[in-house]
């Protein structure tokens, strides 16, 4: 039951996250804003580095010659994207449209990849159902805008 | 609409994320696998800084943005690790539904409570959210579960 309670409170966790790196960029602007966002983030990493250096969490499976890849920058350069984007879309048109036009672009790239089996997701046909569900989220998502 | 769109794209881009994220992390564990991901992220945004000739001022550090930025990159990390940490623990779906009413919940309270902007349109988006989001996430009649990386 804990789990389910972390659950809806990491997305809460989220929606203030959004706020505030919104308000950051209002203020330094989205590159600056952006930035900040970064090293602080990095900065918390080290430190959970330090105290958790023995855990589960820092054990990697993989040989030290697969270990590095070039393309693991890749995700930084993603982070970076949403980041500004976020700072500049936030502001602009609030933080629940923000993130419900965020919630029908992520049911559609999981519902693709899922179809496909990209990045080695279980492949899962994307039928009717999940297709009403999206054309109902989009209809939320113009309530919002229009209302 | 141009924001929109932008956010819808902002969400296709978290996915491809999570997922290579999980790949990276598999291969080189969470911590030095959001490490790394914050570290090309401070470097690359950096060189944005760069590029728009833009400079960082010792003002910065007694402002009150830099706290909300702080905040912020903290939370980021923190809603990472609980993200992989739940992952293992509970079904794909319920975790995808759960987050997302949270996500919903507290944006349209924020919106309300910071910047005036509630709306009943609001509240009806957010209904159908729901409703479209369960029947996404819903499990097979075969008793399978969905999987989604949202």
């Amino acid at each position: 039951m804990k789990y389910v309670h972390l659950s809806w409170f990491n997305g809460m966790l989220i929606g203030v996250m959004l706020l505030l790196s919104g308000l950051a960029s209002e203020v330094f602007g989205p590159y600056k804003g952006t930035f900040y966002f970064h090293l602080a983030g990095f900065t918390a990493v080290c430190v959970i580095f330090l105290f958790f250096r023995k855990s589960d969490l820092n054990q990697s499976t993989a040989t030290v010659a697969k270990r590095y890849a070039p393309w693991f920058i890749l995700p930084g350069i993603v982070n970076v994207c949403i980041t500004y984007t976020n700072s500049i879309v936030v502001p602009r048109i609030g933080l629940t449209v923000a993130l419900a036009a965020a919630m029908l672009g992520q049911l559609i790239m999981s519902g693709m990849m899922s179809q496909y089996g990209l990045l080695g997701t279980p492949k899962q046909a994307f039928d009717k159902r999940r297709l009403l569900g999206i054309a109902i989220i989009a209809l939320g998502l113009w309530l919002m805008v229009r209302f | 609409m141009i924001y929109i769109v932008l956010s819808g794209l902002s969400g296709i881009a978290v996915i491809v994320n999570v997922a290579v994220n999980g790949i990276v992390a598999s291969r080189i564990g969470t911590i030095r696998g959001v490490g790394i991901t914050f570290f090309t992220g401070t470097i690359a945004a950096g060189a944005l800084l760069l590029l728009k000739g833009e400079t960082l001022a010792a003002g910065d550090i007694t402002s009150v943005a830099i706290r909300f930025a702080a905040m912020a990159g903290i939370l980021g990390i923190a809603t990472t690790f609980i993200f992989n940490g739940l992952v293992q623990r509970i079904a794909a779906f319920k975790m995808v539904l759960l987050r997302f009413i949270g996500q919903i919940g507290v944006s349209i309270l924020l919106d309300y409570w910071l910047f005036d902007l509630f709306s009943l349109g609001k509240c009806l988006g957010g209904i159908c959210l729901m409703t479209g989001l369960m029947l996404f996430t819903r499990q097979n009649g075969s008793g399978e579960e969905t999987h989604s990386n949202a």
